[in-house]
């Protein structure tokens, strides 16, 4: 009962990641308009402009289209830097145990203690606004979670029979944690990856809400900055700040369903 | 315990001394003249074109010429002082900013901590007693949905309904100017209100996922069984041994929360116009205030070290088993 | 058997099942009777619904599990209780000791304190009494330095003290019947003899025990009942049923014991959601099967032995 229902939410999940993969490949057919054109602006919707116009003139519903590629790109992005070091570091605290453990339990205990959202504003302050400074400031305090997590994991794999008997053997640590390891810890990947993609994206959004993520390009939690101080919601342009909200939850939302739900079913 | 306090103290000093540290390094790493952080990237740029002797004078005045040993002995002393320069944009000493806005976002932290930690216990214990009951399949989604909602998409939906749409409380500020005594308080009251609501949702649903997910792994535990064979009484089951065992986990994320009370509730207080420091952090980063933005880091990440710090402590307290791993250390 | 002995305990055509996606029959039409005074063993391979058994009479199962049949506790129905008045049984008069080498212990609480709860809950003692007469009841079990060890808590103890823990914790109300959940499992020999001991110097309690050590059995007991993929295909006094065994499982369970040879009989029990599940469990396996083991076989009685087998019709 609970396993199907958990299936369907994890289906839906899939579905809805599908969906804004698919917009994000297609943007270019599927945007009525170049994002970044300029034209009359604060216009209502119509049938030109699906979305209206914001306060440049440029069509919203282009912008929306070609956000999904910059707000997809910096969760996955962000997610992959992060599984991948987590998971490095885990791998190698969790194989060689003894003194690498020490260190790198430390070091998570370290970067747990670092404060992620001040520390990620010091950086964009100091990095200047852009892609690259983002998905830094947003991995670099990310990865702890997917770290620990993994590490316990690895840990135990280690210790099963086994691997112990390879050990032994004298198989060649590659081939342990390629061939052995790693296809173990895929389900428990790729469910902290959605997660980590589901918290990237909500970092981004936010800090792009508050002005401080990518110039140029705009993801969603941009177009809502601009929608929310330049006044959209005291004249009333529900066209303009509700299509961002709408996107980034339904986004987050189906990240974090797979990411969920996928860990429930393997409990 | 005692072994255990001690050394557990003598870590987050060495972490807190770490943290201040990377700060310094940060500074003299990134990219750019370490004069910029120290005065602001405008006035960074007018002195260049007009008066780089002046310029020069200042980074003198820094001792940017030091050596990096004597810099960093000079940074360690004025930290130690907490003497953090002075914020460049309204020219007053960082720490007096801080305190004004420290008291505005206290007012909202703290009502919301005590709120959300009773609420989320209470709900979380019901969800997790019974797992996949109506209760808990009614509750679980609604906070799971809450959870994941970005806090800026919240707080502008529920901002367009309750102030804009139902005009039930006021758009934006902390209080109406103008008004004195009992009425002040009554229009923070009223200012305070949503920004509250919506805190108090974030923190009640984050509590309710862990108190229902420690809740419903407990009670399945052999101990449960043998207190229920025992026969005292299902109140006694439910208090003294799911809870007590519950509580482990819940005291330590409550005390782990303290660490973000100063700085947990950025988005909000920019949303609706709260002076706390959320907003000063804000408005600290996108003015490249370094000095204000670089305490703010430094205040955040203590905070966070001192509420572990207690978090260990509490636990060790409650868990026999803490307090006997730390004495098998001696 | 003593036809004066009362009787405590009645189990009468007890099944569980575990309804869901993956239905599980955990007991199937279990009948027994408990005398005052009886050491009854339950033995059976693991999964053969003997621990979901006890739960099941002191309805501590989860509200998952679909029970059928009766328990009369002396003149009580305990199916029909509330579960107020059951409470006032459990520990009581009833009570069940959870294994030792697992988690049955609350790990925050002193174990002299856990040993006094039954007393504090059903004989109105005040703590500090209570507790005082915990270091006696651990006392009684031989755990040593008793006074210090009360104080401390469960993770302290070894698999063995807390075996013993448990069972004092068990009689501490006075509870006349006892229910002990696989006492030796993950214990070494000498700790099962010494859990052993503790049991047959239990004075005036009855005890139903589940285990799938025959030694242990055998040293407990007076009085074996002998489950198969949750049926009771067998039982009979201790010493009659390893001297004479009439069930062929049994005979093959007492075969493989090492002190008997070890001879094996390949094969595994059926699984709990089999559709196929009229007829003997064990004929799949059985070398005397015929075709009339396609029918349930009913229990036959072989002067006081019984036994679940159409051989013995």
């Amino acid at each position: 009962m609970t396993k199907l229902k958990s299936n369907k939410a994890m289906l839906a999940g899939l579905v809805i990641i599908a969906f804004f993969v698919l917009v994000a490949c297609l943007a270019d057919l599927l945007s009525p308009y170049d994002p970044s054109a300029l034209g009359v602006a604060y216009q209502k919707p119509s049938a030109e402009h699906l979305l209206g116009t914001n306060d440049l003139g440029q069509d919203i519903f282009s912008e929306m289209i070609y956000g999904v590629r910059v707000s997809l790109f910096l969760g996955i992005f962000s997610a992959l830097i992060v599984t991948f070091v987590g998971s490095t570091l885990a791998l190698i605290a969790g194989y060689y145990g003894g003194a690498a453990d020490r260190i790198i339990c430390a070091l998570t205990d370290i970067a747990m203690a670092v404060p992620s959202l001040p520390l990620t504003l010091l950086l964009i302050a100091y990095l200047k606004s852009g892609v690259f400074s983002l998905v830094l400031a947003i991995s670099i305090t990310a990865w702890t979670g997917t770290a620990r997590i993994l590490r316990s994991r690895v840990r135990q794999i280690c210790q099963l029979p086994y691997i112990k008997i390879e050990k032994t053997l004298g198989v060649k640590t590659p081939v342990i944690l390629f061939r052995h390891v790693l296809p173990n810890l895929k389900d428990i990947l790729l469910t902290r990856m959605a997660l980590s993609v589901s918290g990237a994206m909500m970092t981004e959004s936010g800090l792009s809400f508050l002005g401080l993520g990518t110039y140029g390009q705009k993801s969603w939690g941009n177009i809502l900055h601009f929608a929310f101080f330049r006044n959209s919601i005291l004249r009333g342009q529900v066209w303009w700040y509700l299509p961002p909200i709408i996107c980034i939850c339904v986004a987050v939302m189906g990240f974090m369903l797979v990411g969920y739900y996928g860990q429930q079913k393997k409990d | 315990m005692l072994l255990h306090v001690t050394k557990k103290v003598l870590i987050a000093i060495l972490t807190i001394w770490l943290i201040i540290t990377i700060s310094f390094v940060l500074v003299h790493t990134m990219p750019g003249d370490p004069i910029i952080f120290l005065i602001g990237e405008e006035e960074y740029y007018y002195l260049l074109d007009n008066d780089p002797a002046y310029l020069d004078q200042l980074i003198e005045k820094y001792g940017l010429n030091d050596d990096m040993g004597t810099q960093y002995a000079r940074y360690m002393r004025s930290v130690a002082t907490l003497d953090f320069g002075e914020s460049y944009s309204n020219h007053k000493p960082v720490l007096e900013n801080f305190l004004s806005a420290a008291k505005w976002t206290l007012r909202l932290s703290i009502p919301t901590l005590i709120v959300a930690c009773f609420l989320g216990a209470v709900l979380g214990i019901h969800a997790g007693i019974h797992p996949g009951g109506r209760f808990d399949r009614i509750t679980t989604p609604i906070f799971l949905v809450l959870n994941t909602i970005p806090s800026n998409c919240l707080s502008l939906l529920l901002l367009i309904l309750f102030a804009y749409k139902l005009k039930w409380v006021p758009i934006n500020g902390m209080v109406s100017p103008g008004v004195m005594g009992a009425a002040r308080t009554a229009s923070i009251l009223h200012h305070m209100a949503l920004p509250l609501f919506i805190l108090i949702i974030f923190r009640t649903s984050g509590d309710f996922m862990l108190m229902k997910s420690t809740v419903s792994q407990i009670r399945s535990e052999e101990y449960v069984l043998t207190a229920r064979s025992k026969g005292i009484g299902r109140q006694k089951v439910l208090f003294r041994h799911v809870l007590k065992n519950a509580l482990v986990p819940y005291s330590t994320s409550l005390c782990m929360q303290l660490g973000s009370l100063l700085s947990g509730s950025m988005i909000v207080e920019v949303v609706f116009g709260w002076k706390g420091m959320g907003q000063m952090m804000y408005t600290a980063v996108s003015n490249r205030d370094f000095a204000t933005a670089q305490f703010c880091f430094l205040l955040s990440a203590v905070c966070v070290v001192l509420s572990n710090l207690l978090g260990d402590i509490v636990n060790a307290a409650i868990d026999p088993r803490i307090r006997r791993e730390a004495g098998a250390d001696d | 058997m003593d036809e004066t002995r009362q009787i405590l305990l009645r189990v009468e055509d007890l099944s569980v099942s575990f309804e869901g996606k993956n239905f599980v029959q955990a007991v199937e039409h279990v009948s027994l009777e408990v005398f005052t005074g009886d050491r009854l063993c339950i033995i059976g391979e693991t999964g053969s619904g003997k621990s979901i058994l006890l739960l099941a009479i002191l309805r501590l199962l989860s509200p998952t599990a679909r029970v059928t049949g009766s328990v009369r506790y002396r003149d009580q129905d305990l199916f029909r209780l509330t579960e107020k008045q059951l409470d006032a049984i459990r520990g009581s008069r009833i009570s069940y000791v959870p294994q030792g080498s697992g988690n049955g212990m609350n790990p925050l609480l002193r174990v002299g304190f856990q040993v006094a709860e039954p007393l504090i809950a059903h004989r109105g003692m005040k703590r500090k009494p209570a507790e005082a007469r915990a270091v006696e009841l651990l006392r009684r079990f031989h755990l040593g330095r008793e006074e210090t060890i009360a104080r401390q808590y469960p993770f302290t103890y070894s698999g063995g003290m807390r075996q013993r823990a448990l069972i004092a914790m068990g009689i501490s109300a006075g509870a006349e019947l006892l229910f002990a959940d696989e006492p030796t499992k993950g214990l070494d020999e000498t700790r099962v003899l010494l859990t052993a001991e503790a049991f047959n110097a239990l004075e005036g309690q009855t005890l139903v025990c589940v285990t799938h050590d025959l030694n242990f059995a055998r040293r407990v007991s007076s009085r074996v009942c002998v489950m198969y993929a949750a049926n009771q295909v067998e039982a009979a006094p201790t010493e009659e049923l390893f001297r004479k065994p009439l069930h062929p499982y049994t005979r093959d369970m007492l075969a493989a014991m090492p002190e008997n040879g070890l001879r094996f009989r390949p094969g595994y029990a059926p699984a709990h959601n089999d559709a196929d599940t009229a007829g003997c469990k064990y004929r799949l396996r059985c070398d005397r099967c015929s075709e009339k083991c396609r029918q349930t076989p009913p229990m036959f009685d072989v002067g006081g032995h019984q036994v679940r087998c159409w051989q013995y019709e």
